[in-house]
């Protein structure tokens, strides 16, 4: 019997793991799709809704108070840290781009979140 | 007096136990370190004077216009073409790189289609704004 335990708990784990932890949470967004992975593993995690509020870690921020708050929250990871960029798919370019300026300015390395395919 | 120890020290020593919760965290750590890799494009952007004029006129531009009309090195192609034309261009190289040029009012969702093309055949994506 326990034999068969162990393996229905690995087996739930396993599901788990795959359904949850491969999508980050991201509350405040629709991402677009795409089954391209990174390695890069981000420290912070900046989200750009649909009415252009930029929410960094849930504290929501408009476009101009952004930098300031970046460089004080980047400031303990070093010299280029990672930041994913959760922008809604139905954004504009533009605003995305508002925040790789900001990124390019700070040497930071920005990936853009995705979901994958359905 | 007759005082007795009633704990008794038992010989046999039960291992699967052990065995289970090392097999568990074991597995547990090797999904965390591997499966986790987020979904998720790179976005480079152009740096001005690193890269030679010379080896930038060998990438390829994809533009991206509002109205979903792509072209690449200027010329207008569909959507379901551009992997192919892609192919062709960057063959042989040793670094293909494809600088993806987006209109300002382009969606991110047509953006990121086409930095998938590119990056499924791993392809540097380079994104600069029209």
């Amino acid at each position: 019997m326990s034999g068969m335990t162990d393996i229905v708990f690995l087996l739930l784990i396993f599901f788990m793991l795959t359904t949850t932890l491969i999508v980050p949470a991201s509350r405040h967004v629709e991402l677009p799709e795409s089954n391209n992975q990174t390695q890069a593993s981000p420290v912070l995690v900046l989200s750009i809704a649909n009415d252009k509020t930029v929410y960094v870690e849930d504290q929501s921020y408009t476009m101009s108070e952004l930098e300031p708050v970046l460089r004080r929250m980047l400031e303990p990871f070093g010299d280029t840290p990672t930041i994913r960029l959760n922008a809604d798919r139905s954004l504009v370019m533009e605003e995305v781009f508002a925040v790789l300026n900001i990124a390019k300015r700070n040497r930071y390395r920005v990936i853009l979140g995705t979901k994958p395919v359905s | 007096m007759a005082i007795r120890n009633k704990n008794r020290v038992l010989n046999n020593f039960a291992m699967s136990g052990m065995t289970d919760i090392v097999f568990l965290l074991l597995i547990f750590f090797m999904l965390t370190s591997t499966l986790i890799a987020p979904n998720a494009v790179k976005l480079l952007m152009p740096s001005p004077g690193r890269t030679p004029v010379t080896v930038e006129s060998s990438v390829p531009t994809v533009t991206v216009y509002s109205n979903s009309r792509i072209t690449v090195d200027g010329v207008t192609i569909q959507y379901e073409n551009l992997g192919t034309v892609l192919d062709a261009k960057l063959a042989g190289q040793a670094e293909p790189t494809v600088k993806v040029v987006t209109s300002p009012q382009v969606s991110v969702e047509d953006a990121v289609q086409v930095m998938n093309i590119a990056a499924e055949r791993n392809y540097t994506v380079v994104i600069k704004l029209l």
